[in-house]
């Protein structure tokens, strides 16, 4: 388990880029250990690239990261054995049930220490109903709810979500919250990444504001607020998403 | 191990769910097979028989089905998800290549003796046309990953596998109607050319009518062409093969 004293995710200098496009140009983050950790950003701010890095998807082009301690492009299979992902894109295989994927994940995932039993965990994210219809005649709201569930499936010390909560109607964005805060209590470790602001403001113990590859503000939402001597968050990220490519390099 | 077995058990359900895949999979080879025994084929074209069952089987058994197996795990992200689970890049593939060469292997048998039993000529040495049907198969699983890494839509499979197809089924076919000593040293290049050869060999034995170890002689060119071609593919996998759609 990680400490106090050790991040569950460390991130300094963190460059990447796609050919000639820099997508990452010198990230610096810090996920403590037990918090909900949100990183917010307009399209193509570089979140999702970030997470990919994380996940020991994308080699990193500079800089140093650690997730739990771990190099993530080194120790990917390590360090996914302890860490919970949802990705961007629903990732599900269309023709199986969801209790049928669940338990094939859980085999999957045997480095895992721990696995909450797959018929809890289609409970858990509000699915037991659906548990023997194919996933390809699921709702789109249903797969994201599919897709958190693979994420809890191994109980994990950190949990990294791009964007779990899209596609959810309100209700069950609602019960979404209540169940990462959960999680929170029982020491697990969040980052996400969402386009809701107001998710952002009801969850995130910290935040950052990402920008042309860079973070742009970064604390708990009060000190965020009260540096930039604004009112709401909403007005923070539209600050810094007007900011001008030149006042970024400055 | 485990983990292979576990997602190859999951892709033979998914398999047989999908329709398409399923038609491809069993329905038109088979048809092909059992339409050329129907058609009362005198029993010494039994070997070219043999050979042609072999390469539809390969074609359309393993080449289609395992190539849009990949592309539409990538479309849909599964690849990417398995890959965030424990279980190893290779296992990941054996998983999902397994059920396209569990099929291919039952099809053949049955084929293989469907074709002996109506041209009422049993292959000469089994264990040759064993050892086509096992290089056959690896192969054919190597050229599919190297058709996946150059496919970006189950669609686009239609385009991409043709080149592929065409060289294992028209190799095949040029070399069972050639005369042996008359082949050009690069036919068996195709892939389908060293597989006509040891079929041939297996079921008509060796050309000097030599023993068991005469037949194994023979036919040990064409698989020393058929693991070349499939350590290149591999290694041409290997090198080019996308997990994840993303650039």
């Amino acid at each position: 388990m990680t400490t106090t004293h050790s991040p569950a995710v460390h991130v300094r200098g963190l460059r990447y880029d796609y050919g000639s496009f820099e997508a990452l140009r010198g990230v610096d983050i810090d996920v403590h250990s037990g918090e909900l950790f949100v990183l917010l950003g307009t399209n193509g701010a570089g979140k999702t690239t970030t997470l990919d890095v994380l996940e020991g998807r994308c080699q990193p082009g500079g800089g140093s990261v650690r997730v739990l301690g771990m190099d993530p492009w080194r120790q990917r299979r390590d360090v996914t054995a302890r860490v919970g992902i949802v990705l961007q894109e629903s990732a599900l295989p269309q023709e199986l049930t969801p209790l049928e994927f669940l338990r094939l994940w859980n085999r999957l995932t045997d480095a895992a220490s721990t696995h909450i039993p797959s018929d809890d965990n289609l409970a858990c994210v509000g699915l037991a109903h659906r548990r023997d219809v194919r996933i390809g005649r699921l709702s789109g709201g249903e797969r994201r709810r599919l897709d958190l569930a693979t994420a809890l499936a191994t109980d994990p010390e950190l949990l990294v979500l791009d964007e779990p909560t899209s596609g959810l109607d309100p209700e069950t964005r609602t019960d979404t919250w209540d169940l990462l805060r959960d999680f929170l209590r029982r020491g697990t470790s969040i980052l996400l990444t969402t386009h809701y602001l107001e998710e952002a403001a009801t969850l995130a113990d910290r935040l950052a504001i990402l920008h042309r590859g860079r973070v742009a503000v970064s604390g708990p939402l009060d000190e965020v607020l009260a540096a930039r001597r604004l009112p709401t968050l909403a007005d923070v990220f539209h600050e810094v998403s007007t900011t001008t490519p030149e006042e970024v390099s400055r | 191990m485990m983990t292979t077995v576990a997602l190859a058990r999951a892709e033979l359900v998914m398999l047989t769910r999908n329709r398409t895949a399923l038609v491809n999979a069993v329905l038109v080879p088979f048809a092909l097979g059992i339409l050329w025994i129907v058609s009362d084929p005198p029993g010494k074209f039994a070997s070219f028989g043999a050979v042609l069952q072999l390469l539809v089987l390969i074609a359309f058994t393993i080449l289609s089905v395992a190539t849009t197996t990949l592309v539409a795990r990538r479309g849909q992200h599964v690849l990417e998800r398995w890959r965030l689970s424990t279980a190893t890049n290779t296992a990941i593939l054996a998983g999902t290549l397994t059920p396209a060469l569990v099929l291919f292997t039952g099809q053949a048998t049955l084929l293989l003796a469907m074709t002996a039993y109506a041209t009422g000529s049993a292959p000469d040495r089994p264990l040759v046309l064993g050892i086509a049907v096992v290089l056959g198969g690896a192969f054919g699983c190597a050229l599919a990953c190297v058709t996946a890494a150059c496919t970006r839509t189950v669609e686009a499979t239609s385009v991409t596998l043709l080149p592929a197809t065409t060289a294992v089924i028209g190799g095949g076919i040029w070399a069972t109607t050639t005369a042996p000593g008359e082949l050009d040293w690069w036919v068996p290049a195709t892939g389908g050319g060293a597989i006509a050869g040891i079929v041939r060999i297996g079921w008509d034995g060796a050309p000097d009518g030599a023993g068991l170890g005469g037949a194994i002689g023979a036919a040990l060119p064409h698989a020393a062409w058929l693991l070349a071609l499939t350590a290149v593919a591999t290694a041409i996998a290997a090198h080019s093969f996308r997990w994840h759609g993303r650039a």
